[in-house]
């Protein structure tokens, strides 16, 4: 009998059961369970058990953040049509040295370089961040290669480089930030 | 897991801490943007050297040469500080079976002779001229010597540790290890300065990259990489020797 006591009672049982059955709480916004005593829910991290200003406060960065990635995305998208244009460019001024000087290998290389950017642009779909870093780097690579070759050319253009650069640089870092497996 | 802002234990896989409703993620994002910084900083600065010393080293000295590559090494080296602890695991030595290690050591084999000849014939077809590395070094006192040194021993060993080790690194926190083994393979083509390069040297990258993923170290990518640099050099000698005896 004195051996008994040590166990739990029915009674104990009863208590710990009516403790699990308690209705479980769910955040009103993405249906996790939460815990009753916390104030924040650990999966989208809304207030559920704060006050009516911190639950306001939720909502406003709801909407600043979906607006983020809405500009991340166009951000993205300006840095794929930015391929494009890289591609045309390379093309047409290859074509152009070709015709004036008869240059047949900065054809080809024009024409190489154009068709690793219009790869890279498709390829931006599916893995933008990938895509635009490698288009950015190959990028850079071409105006330091002029660059060696006739140091001037680093200044033929720099607007169009610059602007260039400046959409791809973007592009890269919105990526990058919603970049997964 | 702790909260940074309040302390609080977290259980793992949580995206905000229940106390304070502080995101963990956010966290993360803003790392992410500091890995991409240190990406492109050293893609930068490698350029950029390599730029200045293609302009004073046209026709250097043994001396010049020795300096540039202890700078160069000096630059990957501080680079990798940043990442000390995860880019010294890597030198630990892989389990491997024998059947991995006789394909590490007749890879090279394939590649070299593959790309030896390959960009021989596009070399010669375009430009009309062709590469040898050998002769880089003749002039230099103990020419064979130096040119081992600089061609097959040194390549491998800060080339492995910059794009394999900390590029690797820094890349595989931004994106996934299929983009990361991808673009470490692209950096490593584009650093080589040549557009003809890309068509080789990015399958290479490919094929060390995989390894460095597979295996989680920098050994089989070094001893590739040397056996390859060292069988072109031996046919740039072998050709530069029998030429001279016509």
């Amino acid at each position: 009998m004195l051996l008994l006591g040590s166990y739990p009672t029915n009674l104990t049982i009863l208590f710990y059961m009516e403790n699990i059955t308690i209705p479980r709480i769910l955040c009103s916004q993405c249906e996790t369970e939460i815990n009753s005593e916390t104030k924040f829910c650990t999966n989208c991290g809304y207030p559920e058990n704060g006050d009516e200003k911190e639950k306001a406060h939720f909502h406003a960065n709801k909407v600043m953040k979906k607006s983020q990635t809405k500009d991340d995305q166009k951000k993205i998208k300006s840095a794929r049509k930015t391929l494009y244009w890289i591609a045309g460019i390379f093309f047409v001024s290859g074509l152009f040295l070709f015709f004036v000087l008869k240059d047949i290998p900065t054809l080809i290389f024009s024409a190489i370089l154009a068709a690793i950017f219009l790869v890279l642009a498709y390829w931006s779909q599916h893995k933008p961040f990938a895509a635009l870093l490698s288009a950015l780097l190959l990028y850079i690579m071409v105006i330091a290669l002029n660059a060696i070759v006739e140091p001037m050319t680093i200044f033929k253009g720099i607007l169009v480089k610059v602007i260039i650069l400046s959409f791809l640089i973007k592009g890269v870092y919105s990526a990058s930030q919603n970049d997964k497996d | 897991m702790i909260c940074k802002a309040c302390n609080t234990i977290l259980e793992n896989e949580v995206n905000f801490c229940p106390n304070c409703g502080i995101a963990t993620v956010k966290a993360e994002i803003v790392k992410k943007s500091e890995h991409l910084n240190l990406v492109i900083a050293f893609y930068v600065v490698m350029l950029a050297f390599l730029i200045v010393t293609v302009f004073i080293y046209r026709d250097g000295t043994l001396v010049e040469e020795i300096v540039v590559e202890s700078i160069f090494a000096l630059i990957i080296v501080g680079f990798t500080f940043y990442d000390f602890k995860n880019i010294i695991e890597l030198y630990r030595f892989p389990k491997i079976n024998v059947l991995l290690f006789l394909g590490i050591i007749l890879a090279p084999f394939i590649t070299a002779f593959l790309v030896y000849y390959g960009i021989e014939i596009v070399n010669v077809l375009l430009f009309d001229e062709s590469q040898n590395y050998y002769l880089e070094y003749v002039g230099y006192p103990n020419a064979l010597f130096w040119a081992i040194l600089f061609v097959a021993v040194l390549p491998p060993i800060f080339e492995e540790l910059a794009f394999r080790g900390f590029l690797f690194n820094q890349l595989n926190k931004i994106t996934s290890a299929k983009a990361t083994i991808i673009l470490t393979a692209f950096i490593f083509a584009l650093i080589h300065l040549s557009v003809l390069s890309l068509l080789w040297i990015f399958p290479f990258g490919l094929l060390l990259g995989y390894l460095r993923y597979r295996y989680k170290t920098l050994w089989l990518g070094m001893i590739i990489h040397f056996i390859h640099n060292l069988i072109v050099l031996s046919l740039d000698y072998y050709y530069y020797t029998t030429l001279l005896e016509f």
